[in-house]
């Protein structure tokens, strides 16, 4: 990733923690677009904000970054022992989460904390903080708001919405502090229409920026599309990362309702994929009618992109927006997708919605009868005001 | 045969504003999967006896004006103007916890928004009578409607009340999406008109074959807020762009025009006609090349953009506006008012008739109510 300043990359240690740049983007993802969507997301922000002003700097809790070399031990130290039992006295912001998700809100919150120090510790100023969803850095984010620097939340989802994260009794309390931090930042960025029309609502200025992935993933896309001109077309492919509870939950139900309903013989085997899978698939495979295939490397992705008919999306809930239906369309396959899966891409040409998994069937039929050859590759977002939005922050 | 009561804040008028439209679609759908269901609202005083009747929209007046006579927390929430709609409906809805004969023995309770049915719906909650909601709108999160700095907190309160229904209704795709990951049960019922509604709509759509098209129509009732604000600021813009020589006159009307956009900028480019008539409205659509539908915030969805394509008549419509109806054929998108000279000039070039709206799938709306009353 070029541009990305000095203390990013690992290896160069900073004595301690010195600003190179007036603009930083903290973030809870790896910097590669080889990763889930959320990295995808963020590389692509990324690709934006450069062209706005070059020279950002990007600060990840997913590295040890702008933790200085000293504390480093004894931070990787805590944030690995801390044991979340119920009789102990965990802070309030990490017990209203779901126990699977309070390790990782707890670490995001360390960071945070010690992030914050070092911001307390500049002399210079600081113009503009582009973060990702801020409830996740909220001590970090206090900081920079009495500060009065200006704050742009990337808002990968709103947290506290996506179901299997929070537990239930605090969602709508979360959600509240959520929408608070949200009302405080400068511009939030949304990867989902439905998502901007209700933040629009309660007064938070927003942008909403439709994914689209940065040229390197784009490439091969293409590449994809111009080979599917010329291969047969066999099979139907579910992939996405199984860690995510609604992601899973659908694949499983999709799985199990394809292998007892025979939907091979409308058009031909499931192909099932996707990170940690293995794990997490409850119907076995079977020979002609399901297949699984785990963790799939980008080549192997590929292949099975270039032969699949269509590829299926089924989540029954869920926030943000699916970054592989975009992809997919530009890969020139079609979507299959339930209604809920399809958010923020209803309606495009290349996407087949079903209701429910009752529906699957019908929508299989639809693809055999469109002209599903030829899905045009999707619009690449208009940026113009969005970039003139940031322009102006700096600007003041 | 089992009992089903639908409560409703609306008028069954198909000559009114969207609500009652939608209203109508609603209560027609569950008339065909049980006849005998029976619409309570206050408007035709239902229940309520006259004098009663008098005294509260006597009181909800005085409400909405003195603010140190307000009592409760609750009402206290709500912005100015709405706050004699909260107090009447409280009010209301105690009187028919009394007057509803067998109340505790419906089989279920159908009702539009409950939040402003609070005493109600807590005692239907409280006898396990199933309560199907039909949300209008997130109410609130409707800006205009409720006190700025209490938006979040009636918000937590209302996503309570419809977690405890057994079904939610909505209007809109996007709070659709929002309910269910709130591990609500929520069904996406997209607005289509009634029969009635429908027949007039296709006349117009028969007629704008051999019309010759010009002007720009925008319609809405203007007592919603992000309705009127949006009107007020196209007609500006219209007028600053001088937009009339491109593409004619811009026509603005609706509901309550008249007393909500008196002193609007007026100028040679934006003509005001107040409240229409059907036969007004219906002769105007023959005619107009475009509606044009601009809102920078607003909850729900609008029934007359369905309404606009099912008579044949493109929508212009910002992002936010065009909020359920994204990427249909016959909607033209625009981000930003400077934006819409652009696509004033996609409509002269598109041809061919615009499809009609599909009518919405509602098997599964059908057999989820069916399970709730068997």
């Amino acid at each position: 990733m070029g541009g990305v300043g000095t203390l990013f990359q690992k290896g160069s240690d900073p004595p301690e923690v010195i600003l190179t740049s007036d603009f930083l983007y903290f973030t809870r993802f790896p910097i590669t677009h080889d990763k889930g969507g959320g990295a995808r997301r963020m590389a692509q922000i990324l690709e934006l904000i450069q062209k706005v002003r070059p020279g950002l700097e990007v600060v990840s809790s997913s590295g040890v970054d702008w933790i200085p070399k000293k504390e480093r031990k004894k931070f990787k130290k805590r944030i690995k022992e801390k044991k979340f039992h119920p009789f102990f006295l965990t802070p309030s912001a990490v017990k209203k989460w779901v126990p699977d998700h309070q390790r990782f809100v707890y670490r995001n919150l360390q960071y945070a904390k010690r992030w914050a120090r070092c911001i307390e510790e500049q002399t210079n100023r600081c113009d503009l903080v582009i973060m990702d969803d801020p409830i996740y850095f909220a001590p970090l984010f206090k900081t920079l708001i009495k500060k009065n620097i200006p704050v742009v939340a990337a808002c990968q989802n709103i947290e506290s919405l996506a179901p299997g994260q929070v537990e239930r009794k605090w969602a709508k309390k979360l959600f509240r502090e959520e929408l608070e931090i949200l009302s405080q930042c400068r511009l939030v960025i949304t990867i989902s229409r439905e998502e901007d029309v209700f933040l629009k609502n309660l007064g938070v200025p927003t942008r909403y920026l439709p994914y689209y992935p940065v040229e390197p993933i784009r490439k091969r896309l293409l590449e994809i599309r111009e080979k599917r001109e010329h291969t047969p077309k066999d099979g139907i492919l579910m992939v996405g990362n199984w860690k995510n509870m609604p992601t899973r939950e659908g694949m499983n139900d999709a799985a199990r309702y394809w292998q007892q309903n025979h939907l091979e013989r409308l058009a031909g085997k499931l192909i099932v994929g996707g990170f940690h899978g293995e794990k997490y698939l409850e119907c076995g495979a079977v020979p002609g009618v399901l297949e699984f295939h785990g963790t799939l490397s980008n080549e192997a992705l590929d292949e099975l992109l270039c032969s699949v008919k269509a590829c299926l999306c089924y989540q029954p809930s869920g926030a943000g927006a699916l970054t592989r239906i975009c992809e997919m369309l530009i890969a020139g396959a079609p979507v299959l997708a339930g209604s809920h899966a399809a958010r923020s891409y209803y309606n495009i040409p290349g996407v087949i919605e079903f209701p429910a998994l009752e529906d699957l069937a019908e929508g299989l039929r639809k693809l055999d009868g469109a002209p599903a050859a030829h899905i045009p590759v999707p619009l690449l977002p208009e940026t113009a005001s969005l970039i003139a939005d940031i322009q102006e922050i700096f600007n003041e | 045969m089992s009992k089903v009561i639908y409560f409703s804040r609306l008028l069954p008028q198909e000559d009114k504003g969207g609500g009652s439209r939608r209203l109508l679609q609603i209560h027609e759908f569950l008339k065909r999967i049980h006849p005998q269901v029976e619409l309570v609202h206050p408007w035709r005083s239902d229940l309520i006896p006259v004098e009663k009747m008098k005294q509260i929209n006597t009181r909800s007046r005085e409400k909405s004006s003195h603010l140190s006579l307000l009592p409760g927390m609750f009402i206290n929430k709500w912005s100015n103007e709405h706050r004699g709609m909260i107090y009447r409906f409280l009010e209301y809805c105690r009187v028919w916890l009394r007057a509803v004969p067998d109340l505790e023995k419906l089989d279920l309770a159908v009702m539009d928004d409950p939040i402003y049915f609070l005493p109600l719906f807590k005692k239907l909650i409280r006898r396990r009578i199933p309560v199907i909601a039909v949300c209008h709108n997130i109410e609130s999160v409707v800006p205009g409607q409720v006190k700025k700095d209490r938006a979040r907190e009636l918000l937590e309160k209302e996503l309570e009340l419809l977690s405890q229904c057994r079904l939610v209704i909505t209007i809109s795709r996007e709070e659709d999406v929002i309910l269910r990951n709130f591990g609500i049960t929520s069904r996406y019922m997209p607005y289509y008109p009634v029969e009635s509604i429908k027949k007039r709509l296709l006349a117009i759509r028969e007629k704008r074959r051999f019309t010759s098209k010009e002007d720009i129509l925008m319609v809405g009732t203007s007592k919603n807020l992000p309705t009127r604000e949006g009107m007020i600021r196209a007609a500006s813009y219209w007028n600053e762009k001088r937009l009339d020589k491109a593409a004619g006159k811009l026509i603005i009307g609706g509901f309550f025009s008249e007393e909500c956009l008196p002193s609007v900028p007026g100028g040679s480019g934006v003509e005001y006609r107040g409240t229409f008539s059907n036969e007004g409205l219906d002769g105007v659509m023959e005619k107009v090349k475009a509606c044009l539908c601009y809102q920078e915030s607003g909850a729900g969805a609008l029934t007359r953009i369905c309404e606009m394509l099912t008579a044949g008549v493109p929508v212009l419509a910002n992002t936010h506006a065009a909020r359920s109806y994204y990427n249909m054929k016959g909607v033209f998108e625009f981000r930003e008012l400077d934006e819409l000279e652009e696509v004033l000039k996609q409509i002269g070039a598109c041809d061919g008739e615009i499809p009609l709206p599909p009518v919405p799938d509602i098997s599964s709306l059908d057999a989820e109510i069916k399970k709730i009353l068997h």
